[in-house]
């Protein structure tokens, strides 16, 4: 080889080798030709497959016990099933590989170094081609930091309570108005039953004007938010819809007056009966429910959302 | 030979552990940023305690990793299998002579190979070493990471069938094909790539990951090669992961932290909503396969235009793909490999929002 090649090796080798740096304080490649000692990757060989493990059936026990429709549409259920059969089998596969290291034993170590011998004449580099001569013999390493970063979605999912998103993260997080339209003709059900984006699509859409609304009875369901500037003796309802999953989710508000409704603390959920009416907010109209009845026990709806794609009318 | 080989070695580790340090400084750092984030935003909220704000921000992390999760994993299966059951002789004779028409087929090369931008380096080097031309290769490079069914599937579901999806495609097919074009002008191998890279005496020491050296031991049963895909597949979940769970935390650290009209003063300006979504991707460097539900973090407060260009550049051009370019190409040529695209899909994405499509 001449000698301007040997200067630059190539650094893509970096994703194949480093799989295995042996950044140990023991030292490098003076201990094992093929650079990479049992000892150190043995936990991680052990924890790999694992966390995958867990991963999956964390993901299984979202889909069985409800809890994932916190966080994404139903049209999506099917991913997190994937999702979780993809992990359990990935993770499967490392623990069987995990079984036969331990079962294989002293006869493969033993194999192991002869095949490193064996390379270290026609030197291999791949890492791939020496695990796989000494099949047995498995000691792929990753930074450690990535195994700590998988464990966060397990961590938030463990310790912070599932919940939906509520009054909090609605502050001052309402959709533009822009976002509630769409509609070109009026929904076919009745007005009574209504749910919030129901009722803002078709006042924003602009198919009626302001004075159809004036008047109508309507029941909606929402939960109490916090809003600064909000006139005496009225209080705002809000609701999260979702399109896809949380992080594209948007806010909606709906101003609603009377029946205490403003004594309720955040976050209660509330349904509210009586009739529309349009009032002048700065300059613009906007949709007030005037109550006849406020019911602040009913609880967290189920769903929580309103999905926009899966059931746009539901969840009232 | 023996201590060349021992020198050669420990070189190769000590870049390796560099380029793995530095990988794992860029994690560190952004998670850094996070933690800042996160500490001014209680400082700036004292309406939200800590246990809301926390619920937020773990409701639209779970969101966006429950969504990408499955394509995470099946990119790296896909992966795993090409790696053990295709070599690349297969490949190097579906390239026409004719250097145009090779861009075109190199830029539609990925449908039938889905790579992650992660797993089409080495290919291409690979590709490289048995004499594929520079021109298609680079049409791959910049075309595959999205030209593939995962990542339709995947914006497909992100954000329905709509102009993001068509306009992803589209955009990608013409910068790369144009990138792909000019390099056929340019290019001589001596001068774009690496010495060591186009010469068949390399191979001994720079066989990669995905070698058909694997495929082509028949001793091994197709069980054993497929547990072993999956061993491979479950690595690169570890390493492609990690980049998917910061960006998750950045992303939900801003949806929730930051307020509103910030993120809308951003996300409305027709240049500087593209130029943040291009630093952003660029930062985040995600998995093209996981990045369109990124996207849909920002879809409320970002034109449409400025979301094209994070899905389109960040497949492209980011911090580990250009880490990755630095094995195969001198370094001018890796600065035209960013440049090159940046411009492009600036260009493209500042046209949109100007015109107000999407």
């Amino acid at each position: 080889m001449s000698n301007t090649q040997r200067q630059r090796p190539s650094k893509v080798i970096i994703r194949n080798v480093e799989r295995h740096p042996p950044a140990t304080p023991s030292g490098l490649s003076d201990q094992e030709p093929g650079g990479h000692t049992t000892r150190y990757s043995g936990l991680q060989t052990a924890l790999k497959p694992l966390l995958l493990l867990a991963l999956g059936i964390y993901f299984a026990y979202m889909v069985i016990g409800g809890s994932l429709q916190n966080y994404i549409s139903p049209q999506h259920n099917w991913l997190a099933v994937l999702a979780s059969t993809l992990f359990l089998l990935v993770g499967l596969a490392g623990v069987l590989h995990l079984f036969r290291t331990l079962v294989g034993g002293t006869s493969s170590e033993q194999r192991d170094s002869a095949h490193q011998e064996a390379n270290k004449a026609h030197h291999h580099e791949s890492q791939e081609q020496l695990e796989y001569h000494g099949y047995h013999g498995h000691h792929h390493r990753i930074p450690w930091t990535a195994l700590l970063i998988a464990t966060v979605p397990l961590l938030l999912g463990l310790l912070v309570p599932s919940r939906p998103l509520g009054a909090a993260a609605l502050q001052g997080r309402a959709a533009p108005v822009e976002f509630v339209r769409g509609y070109t003709s009026l929904p076919k059900n009745d007005p009574s039953e209504w749910n919030m984006l129901q009722w803002q699509r078709a006042f924003n859409s602009g198919v009626q004007p302001s004075g159809w609304f004036e008047g109508q009875k309507a029941s909606v369901v929402g939960f109490i938010v916090d809003v600064p500037g909000t006139p005496a003796g009225h209080f705002v309802m809000g609701r999260w819809v979702m399109r896809h999953c949380a992080a594209d989710a948007y806010g909606l508000g709906l101003l609603a007056s009377g029946q205490g409704g403003d004594m309720l603390p955040t976050e209660t959920w509330v349904r509210v009966k009586g009739s529309m009416g349009v009032i002048n907010l700065g300059g613009e109209d906007a949709l007030v429910l005037r109550a006849e009845s406020v019911d602040s026990t009913i609880g967290q709806p189920d769903p929580a959302y309103i999905f926009q794609f899966w059931n746009p009318e539901g969840s009232n | 030979m023996a201590q060349r080989t021992e020198r050669i070695r420990k070189s190769e580790l000590h870049e390796a552990q560099a380029g793995s340090s530095l990988a794992s400084m860029f994690l560190l750092g952004a998670l850094a940023l996070a933690a800042v984030i996160i500490f001014f935003a209680f400082a700036g909220n004292p309406g939200n305690d800590a246990a809301s704000l926390l619920n937020s921000f773990s409701v639209r992390f779970l969101s966006i990793f429950i969504e990408a999760a499955p394509f995470l994993l099946l990119g790296t299966i896909v992966s795993g299998l090409i790696s053990t059951f295709v070599s690349e002789e297969q490949i190097t004779r579906l390239i026409p002579r004719n250097p145009f028409q090779g861009v075109v087929v190199g830029t539609f090369l990925g449908i039938a190979f889905p790579v992650c931008e992660c797993g089409v380096v080495p290919v291409v080097r690979q590709l490289y070493n048995k004499g594929l031309p520079i021109s298609v290769g680079v049409a791959f490079l910049m075309a595959a990471p999205v030209m593939n069914p995962i990542v339709f599937f995947a914006t497909l579901t992100a954000f329905g069938f709509g102009p993001v999806l068509v306009g992803r495609f589209v955009i990608t097919a013409i910068v790369a094909a144009a990138i792909g074009f000019i390099f056929a002008f340019i290019a001589r191998r001596s001068t774009v790539l690496l010495p060591g890279i186009s010469s068949r005496t390399a191979d001994i020491v720079l066989q990669p990951a995905n070698t058909g050296g694997v495929a082509e031991d028949l001793r091994l049963s197709v069980w054993a090669r497929l547990g072993h895909s999956l061993s491979v597949a479950g690595d690169e979940f570890y390493d492609m992961g990690r980049f998917l769970i910061v960006g998750c935390i950045l992303a939900s650290a801003l949806q929730t932290l930051v307020s509103q009209d910030s993120l809308l003063a951003l996300g409305q300006g027709p240049l500087l909503s593209v130029i943040t979504m291009q630093g952003l991707a660029f930062v985040l460097s995600v998995c093209s396969t996981v990045d369109a539900f990124l996207a849909l973090a920002f879809a409320t407060t970002f034109t449409t235009g400025s979301i094209l260009a994070f899905l389109t550049f960040g497949p492209m051009v980011d911090i580990k793909s250009t880490l990755m370019f630095l094995g195969v190409f001198r370094r001018r040529i890796v600065v035209l490999l960013i440049l090159l695209p940046f411009l492009m899909t600036m260009f493209t994405s500042l046209l949109l929002n100007l015109l107000n499509i999407g």
